[in-house]
This record gives C-alpha cells, sequence and structure tokens, in this order.
C-alpha cells in the first residue's frame, strides 16, 4: 500500500499506543456477488449453502464460548440466532430459490432476508419489529460464510498479530470477540466514549479511537498505522520518524505503568494520614480482576448497560443474577456498587431502540427509562437483590432529579423483595440504595435525599455537563466544560455537606475522580471514596501517598474564594507544583 | 385416530414473542414427537421452526391457538400452551 501519511483525529476511547496494520471491516458497504448458474451448477450451491450454515452455526457456537468467558450473558440471544439459522424452513427457502431462479447462493440469501426483513417491517409492534436486525445478522452470517469479505469477523482465519481493526461501528459482540483475539487496537468512524467499542476497548484494555471521520475512506488494508487512545490521534501511514516517536513514547508509558504497578498494594493514605478509598469503575464483570491487580479496593461502579447492549432481547433475572453474582467470585466480601440501566442519551441500543428523541441528554433515559419501563426495571432489580446474598452489594439509581424518583424507585425495590420472599428467593436483609447525583435539581435537594437513600454516588461527568450546559463531546463548546469550575466546586462542598450532616457515604466516581491534577481539590473537599477505572488506580494512590490532607483544605479554602475557572486552574496548578515538584511535570505531561 | 389436540391461549409477557421467547418455544416443541402448531387468525407458524413462529409476530395479549397432531401430541400442546401462559418463564 502506498499514500502519503495521513493524520485523523477522533475522540481517544481506550488509553495507549499501539502500531500494526490495517484490517478494514466495512460492514456498511458490503457487495455481494450476484450471477445466474447453469442448471449444472445448482447443485453445487445448493452444497456451498449448506457449508455456509454449518460454519456459521460452529462461529455462534464459539461465540457463545468466548461470551461467557467475558462475562457477557448473551447466551440464549447467540443461541436464538443459531436456531435461526439452523431453521430447515429457512434453508428451504434459500434452496428454493437458487433452483427455481437459478441465482447463486449469496443472490438467495440477500432476497430471502430481504423478504423476511419486510415482513417483520410491517409488524406494528416495535419491538417485534426490531427481528429485523436479528434477520439481518443472520444474514450476514452467510454472507459471510459464503465467502463475503464483510462484516464483522474472520473467526475461521484469525486477524494476524499486530492488526488494527478499522471499521465504521462494531456490534458489542464482535467488539468482544475481536478485543480477545491479537488485535492491537480498534478505530471506529462512529461512536463515542461510551460505545461499545469503546467500553470494549477500555476493560480489556487496549488501544481505540471512536469517531475517526474519514478513516474508512482513506485506509487500505494493510497500511501501517498508529492508534493514540489517549491523545485520540490516527496516524495512517506514519514515517519512520512518526513510529520511532511513538515507540518510545509507548515504552515510557509501559516502563511507568510497570513502576506504578509496584506500588499498587500500599495503601491510599495521605502523608499525613488520612486513608481513602479508592474503587473501581467497571463494564464487564471481567475487570473485576483487572481492578483487584491496580490495588483497587471496591466495586464503586459497576455500569449495568454493557447487559442489555446489541441484544434481540432484554436480558431475564438469571443473566442479571448470574452476572452480578459473578462479580463477588471475583472479589469476594469487598462492597460492589451496582447502578441500574443508565440508558438513553448516546446509549441507545438496539433492543431498546424506539423513536429518537430530539434531545436525548434532558430526554427519557436512566432512571426515568426505567420507572416507565417497569418490567425491565424490576427484573434488573430482582436479579440485583437476588446477587446480594452473595457479598455487599449496593443499588444505585442514576439521574435521579427529584424526591418522587427516589421514592417509587424504593418501592419498586421493596416490592420485588416481596415477590422474591414469595418465590423463596433469599437475600441479603438490607441492601443499601443510593442515588447518583448529576442532575442539578438533586444537588439542590441533596439534604432531602440524605433523608431517603442510603449513600450517595457523584457521577462528575454529567454533573460538571448539566451544570455548565456544555456537551463535552460537542467540539464548539467542549471549552466550557471544566470540573475547576466554581460552581462545580459549590455542588460537591453542598453534597459533602448534606452528606455528612445525615453521616451518609458519598462517592465521587466521574472521571475527576481519577485525575491525579484534580485529587487534591477532593481531598480538600472531603472526599475519601473514590472510583475510576482500572488503569487509573495505581497512579492516583501514588499521588495520594504525595499529599498532605491540610494542604489540600487549604488549597480549597482559596479555591472558593477564586471567582473564575481559570483561577481555581491556576491555584491548583501552582499548589501541584509546590508540593509534588518533579512528579507534577510526569502528570502534567500525561 | 383421536381428534388432534388444542388449547387457546393468551401471550402474557410484555414483550411478546421475542427472538428469546420463539427460541424458548421451539426447543420446546423440538422435544415432542408431534408436530406442533400456532395459529392466530390469517398465520399459522410451524411450532419447530424459530422463523415461522418469529412471523405470527405476537405481541401481549395476542390470542393462539396451540396444537399438536401424533402420538405425544397432548403432552406437547400442555408444554408450549403452558410456557406461553407463563410468560416464557422456565423452571
Amino acid at each position: 500500500m502506498t499514500g502519503r501519511p495521513r493524520l485523523f483525529r477522533g475522540i481517544g476511547a481506550s488509553p495507549g499506543i499501539a502500531s500494526g496494520r490495517v484490517l478494514l471491516l466495512d460492514q456498511g458497504r458490503l457487495r455481494v456477488p450476484r450471477h445466474h448458474l447453469q442448471a449444472d451448477q445448482i447443485d453445487h450451491e445448493i452444497r456451498r449453502l449448506r457449508e455456509a450454515i454449518d460454519a456459521a452455526v460452529a462461529q455462534l457456537d464459539a461465540a457463545q464460548a468466548l461470551l461467557h468467558d467475558a462475562g457477557v450473558e448473551s447466551r440464549s440471544i447467540v443461541e436464538a440466532h443459531a436456531m435461526m439459522l439452523k431453521d430447515s424452513a429457512l434453508f428451504a427457502e434459500i434452496a428454493g430459490a437458487i433452483r427455481s431462479q437459478q441465482i447463486n447462493a449469496e443472490w438467495a440469501v440477500t432476497r430471502v432476508v430481504g423478504r423476511w426483513r419486510s415482513l417483520f417491517a410491517q409488524v406494528a409492534d416495535t419491538y417485534l419489529r426490531e427481528r429485523r436486525s436479528d434477520i439481518d445478522f443472520v444474514g450476514q452470517r452467510l454472507l459471510q460464510h459464503l465467502g463475503g469479505k464483510l462484516g464483522e469477523l474472520p473467526l475461521n482465519g484469525l486477524p494476524e498479530a499486530g492488526t488494527i481493526i478499522v471499521a465504521h461501528e462494531l456490534s458489542p459482540v464482535s467488539a468482544v470477540l475481536l478485543a480477545r483475539q491479537r488485535v492491537t487496537a480498534l478505530v471506529t468512524e462512529a461512536g463515542g466514549k461510551t460505545s461499545h467499542t469503546s467500553i470494549v476497548a477500555r476493560s480489556l484494555e487496549i488501544p481505540a479511537v471512536v469517531g475517526t471521520v474519514g478513516v474508512l475512506d482513506a485506509a487500505g488494508n494493510g497500511d501501517l498505522v498508529i492508534v493514540d487512545g489517549h491523545a485520540g490521534t490516527v496516524q495512517l501511514r506514519p514515517t519512520r520518524a512518526h513510529l520511532e516517536r511513538s515507540r518510545q513514547r509507548d515504552d515510557r508509558d509501559r516502563r511507568r505503568a510497570l513502576e506504578l504497578l509496584e506500588t499498587r498494594s500500599l495503601p491510599a493514605a495521605t502523608a499525613d494520614g488520612t486513608s481513602l478509598v479508592i474503587a473501581g469503575n467497571i463494564e464487564l464483570p471481567i475487570e473485576v480482576t483487572t481492578v483487584v491487580q491496580r490495588g483497587g479496593e471496591a466495586i464503586g461502579l459497576y455500569r449495568t448497560e454493557f447487559l442489555f447492549a446489541g441484544r434481540a432481547a432484554l436480558p431475564d433475572e438469571e443473566d442479571h443474577y448470574r452476572t452480578y453474582s459473578r462479580i463477588f467470585d471475583e472479589i469476594g466480601d469487598r462492597p460492589v456498587t451496582i447502578r441500574t440501566l443508565d440508558l438513553g442519551g448516546e446509549k441507545v441500543f438496539a433492543a431498546l431502540r424506539n423513536d429518537p428523541e430530539p434531545n436525548p441528554a434532558l430526554g427519557l433515559r436512566a432512571i426515568r427509562y426505567c420507572l416507565a419501563h417497569p418490567e425491565l426495571f424490576t427484573t434488573q432489580l430482582a436479579g440485583l437483590l437476588r446477587a446480594s446474598a452473595h457479598g455487599p452489594l449496593r443499588i444505585l439509581l442514576p439521574m435521579i432529579s427529584s424526591l418522587d424518583e427516589l421514592r417509587f424507585a424504593r418501592e419498586q425495590i421493596a416490592e420485588v423483595g416481596d415477590e422474591l420472599r414469595g418465590r423463596g428467593r433469599t437475600f441479603a436483609d438490607r441492601v443499601p440504595v443510593g442515588v447518583m447525583l448529576e442532575v442539578p435539581s438533586a444537588v439542590l435537594i441533596v439534604d432531602h435525599l440524605a433523608e431517603e437513600c442510603d449513600f450517595f454516588a457523584v457521577g462528575t461527568n454529567d454533573l460538571v455537563q448539566y451544570l455548565l450546559a456544555a456537551d463535552r463531546s460537542n467540539a464548539r463548546v467542549d471549552y466550557l466544560y471544566s470540573a475547576y469550575h466554581p460552581a462545580v466546586l459549590r455542588a460537591l462542598r453542598a453534597i459533602i455537606t448534606a452528606a455528612a450532616a445525615r453521616d451518609r457515604p458519598v462517592s465521587i466516581c466521574g472521571e475527576a475522580a481519577g485525575d491525579p491534577q484534580f485529587l487534591p481539590l477532593l481531598i480538600g473537599l472531603g472526599f475519601r471514596q473514590l472510583s475510576m477505572s482500572p488503569s487509573a488506580i495505581p497512579p492516583l494512590k501514588q499521588a495520594v501517598r504525595q499529599l498532605r490532607a491540610a494542604d489540600c483544605e487549604r488549597l480549597v479554602e482559596a479555591a472558593a474564594q477564586a471567582t473564575t475557572q481559570r483561577e481555581v486552574v491556576a491555584l491548583t496548578r501552582d499548589f501541584l507544583h509546590a508540593n509534588l515538584g518533579p512528579a507534577y511535570r510526569e502528570l502534567a505531561d500525561r | 385416530m383421536s381428534p388432534p389436540a388444542k388449547r387457546t391461549v393468551r401471550v402474557t409477557n410484555d414483550l411478546g414473542l421475542h427472538l428469546r421467547a420463539a427460541g424458548a418455544l421451539v426447543q420446546t416443541a423440538t422435544r415432542f414427537a408431534a408436530e406442533v402448531w400456532l395459529e392466530r387468525p390469517g398465520t399459522r407458524a410451524n411450532g419447530k421452526s424459530i422463523m415461522s413462529v418469529l412471523s405470527l409476530a405476537a405481541a401481549k395479549g395476542t390470542i393462539l391457538e396451540v396444537s399438536a397432531e401424533g402420538p405425544d401430541a397432548d403432552a406437547a400442546v400442555q408444554a408450549v400452551a403452558d410456557l406461553i401462559e407463563n410468560g416464557f418463564v422456565q423452571g
């Protein structure tokens, strides 16, 4: 492949640097070969169809095993897809089309799939109408095994080591499968920080850049590419100098990570003896191991959206129960805080997609969505309560904006508890129920909420976004998005004060919680439980040990007088410089 | 020949005969030697074919007639009809 170097900017979705060769997975634009057959070719073509079906079924069986290992409970969906493939009615129809119309297998597959698709498209029920995506999926599997180059993953013919996948978007299943093979980085044109690709890449700790517009057209199979998941850049056809620089940075990052790992089990206590609890945020159950390896003491935020991701049907109670209870197998009796479905906004999944909302960030999402879909919510609650029999589980309710929502959710939890007892299921006597503080109205009534909930978790990402009315993924206004804004500091102080008055534990779990530069402000404000992505744990613990809580409190006093975000940033920077000295330089160029 | 076994049921679960429900139904039907059919006005589906069952597009509240013909027809109808009535919650 030839061509000039080109740099693409996207969203850094999973940190790390990797270089390798491009493998394009371009699902969007599959070209299906179509041709008519001679009469004597028909039997051969039907044999090809049979073989493709068998291979596709075998692939799904393999996928099922891998997904299970990854802790993704979507077994019965994969099973149902395999049943569709094996359905003799489907085979008969495709084979019939090959024979009667004398067309090749690929063409027959697209015709038959198209017919089923239009059949499902006429269904009035929005949910059942989504079966279109299942028949599409089945069709794609068949086309792939008929020798097409499209799509998802070449499981029979694994990507070579050092392969970097470039795709429009990856389904959760292919993202998991690819990431667990020898793929070294993922690049997609679509998606944001919370898309499937990003979640899986972070979970499995391979670099990823998403939202990289234009890269599919520019990249060719086999092109060299450097992916920087921290900076969010994709350097296509790098020069020798590019490669050398990225290798140096990669080496340095790895060396630092190793050094930090050696100190991971040192306690997270400041130099003047204030202890902090450092926990991990996870999205897949397998990450529990990573959190423990990185020196995390608890799971501060388990996001359950992945359980719902890209499935044809909603997870049932058993799916929830098995997934959550398995976390305790890994982490023992350490606390695990599980957030109920926070779907909405950018996190709209195939299983639940309805009409798009004009303003999803202010729309029917998270707890609102759950309260509006009681079957979905109570199913998850039942799984959560049952899992509490296995360890100290806490239920966290996202996006609470009023006391009514908290009360209503608690009523549902109580009802599900009664129902479970009626079924003879055992679970913990008291499962703490917490409020995720991320909507400004909740912060303003945090004292009332404290009366009726058991704990708080502050989601700084959404809280900052909603407080400042600035979407950080919108390049035109992202300059406004800053956790150093005085309004954010005031909100955080109000939370700490109200939580302390009622003796409610409060943890902080947005990105700011894992940022060593923001750490002195959090310590000074009085936050003692921080939850962050597993990779952020070792550097943060090290930073904690270098600070003194008393100094941090003085910093916060000074910051409280500051009137602009710029002043707060300057105060914090000077503080870090004075207190960390040379170590600060390392922080600053991370 | 005994008359074919039959029972009329209503789809009770919120999501209707969705993918996994259809999968469970086919798995149940396949355990029996009898032919199993599901019928709603205008459509008849083979209970052992997931594509056929999905094509019923049976949302919550749909009335279906489950019928079977064969040596274990009665047991097949009972198992499939119970599954639908219990909202596909298995055991």
